[in-house]
């Protein structure tokens, strides 16, 4: 029934129409000091749109700290700690990922 | 007091430089809270000289005073790096409103994507610029400690221990644990590269603070940051991806390749060490990383409410992700 305790639009369409409304409307109509923030405000709606609508990962366990551990340990950390990056960066920054570790040293020239 | 304006420019350099000058064509490029930048025509005797006035609306909200700058830059110079020189400067406010240098014009294109646009569309340009740039910055590191200005820190150890010391405040600092960073702190912390002799650092060398022009590299910009450090400091920097403004196929700027980059520094005089090169640009993500969580933090806590502060705070898992890659186990 959690449906019915709010209306549509749901938070998620909300955003998607203030950050367009940002994009198209005010950011063309905003003094050049304050454009730059107009941007950033619709970006974070965007950010807010991708975060509301994501499903939530499975809790990682990790060690309380990764800073004192051993290589082992830090190794077998690496994959779950990536994971974890990737899924921020799914909400914050799509299609940062798509250039990783591989592509970084491939461009080494 | 005066402000910035034709005539009050004009009555500057009449008198400092002890001829007739009539300024004109005044065209602000940037207007940040920090800096105001603006370009004119100064109509000396019979020659025009193009000249760009830096100045400092809010004293205290410098990062670094005029005549520490203007130290740098004539350092900077001196040493033969692409710089603009400087033709006067004041820290009198009642001049100008504010205090100020004045500096040679260079033309040329700053915003990184214009930047990349150029060098793509001229043969050889983006290898050039970045041999320039390793030439410059070879020069810069050669030079001693002692020329530096007196009030610039001179850290007591070694460059890498005073970052390791900087990582662990940053980290200290953190709102929230960052398992990447502290993966990435690990790593730094046992991959120390042997020390090295401290040198003046420019500290923000990258596409987004260099002029490009057609012929090549036009001036380094934007000494604020200078500071003692060790030379791959510098040049790593040059490789962060955030500074690629998308074109992540070339490792510097954006636009050209690391070879480029060496080639140069090592015609200017310097040592390459790709080891070196390897340890800062992994510290370099991790130092900006934490400067972008802080940003973040000083939003929440007061000390600076802004949006873009607060976005900053959301940026943070890029440079996370960067420095992983980096650190990748074998």
């Amino acid at each position: 029934m959690n449906e019915l305790r709010t209306d549509r639009p749901t938070a998620v369409e909300l955003l998607e129409i203030m950050a367009a409304t940002m994009s198209e409307t005010v950011v063309p109509a905003t003094a050049p000091h304050a454009q730059h923030q107009a941007r950033v405000v619709a970006n974070l709606c965007r950010v807010l749109q991708r975060e509301l609508a994501a499903e939530h990962a499975a809790p990682v366990d990790l060690p309380p700290s990764l800073l004192d551990v051993d290589d082992a340990t830090a190794d077998a950390a690496y994959p779950d700690v990536l994971a974890l990056v990737r899924a921020k960066l799914a909400v914050n920054k799509p299609g940062y990922d798509a250039h990783g570790a591989a592509e970084e040293r491939g461009i080494v020239a | 007091m005066s402000t910035m304006s034709e005539e009050s420019l004009s009555a500057y350099l009449s008198a400092e430089l002890d001829e007739d000058v009539s300024v004109n064509n005044l065209a602000p490029v940037t207007a940040g809270a920090r800096r105001i930048n603006v370009l004119f025509d100064a109509a000396v005797g019979d020659n025009n000289r193009r000249l760009c006035i830096t100045q400092l609306p809010n004293e205290s909200d410098a990062f670094r005073s005029i005549p520490d700058e203007v130290q740098w830059l004539n350092l900077a110079h001196d040493a033969g790096m692409k710089v603009a020189e400087v033709v006067a400067w004041s820290d009198d406010a009642s001049i100008l409103g504010g205090p100020f240098f004045i500096t040679q014009q260079i033309g040329g294109v700053t915003i990184p994507k214009h930047v990349n646009e150029l060098c793509a569309a001229t043969e050889g340009l983006g290898a050039k610029v970045a041999f320039e740039l390793g030439e410059s910055m070879a020069k810069l590191h050669a030079r001693s400690i002692d020329e530096v200005p007196a009030d610039v820190e001179r850290p007591p150890g070694t460059a890498v221990e005073a970052a390791l010391a900087w990582i662990d405040e940053g980290m200290s600092e953190l709102l929230q644990r960052s398992p990447a960073f502290e993966l990435a702190a690990r790593w730094l912390a046992m991959n120390q590269p042997p020390p090295a002799p401290t040198t003046p650092v420019h500290g923000d060398i990258r596409n987004g603070n260099i002029i490009v022009n057609e012929t090549g590299l036009g001036a380094i910009l934007d000494w604020e940051t200078a500071h003692i450090g060790e030379p791959f400091e510098d040049v790593a920097w040059l490789a962060q991806r955030m500074w690629r403004a998308r074109n992540d196929q070339f490792e510097i700027g954006g636009f050209a390749h690391r070879s480029d980059v060496r080639r140069g520094y090592e015609a200017g005089g310097g040592t390459w060490s790709d080891e070196r090169f390897h340890w800062w640009k992994v510290y370099r993500s991790v130092w900006w990383g934490l400067g972008l969580a802080r940003q973040g933090r000083q939003h929440l806590d007061g000390t600076f409410r802004s949006v873009i502060m607060a976005a900053s705070g959301r940026r943070v898992a890029e440079l996370e992700w960067d420095a992983l890659c980096l650190i990748q186990p074998n």
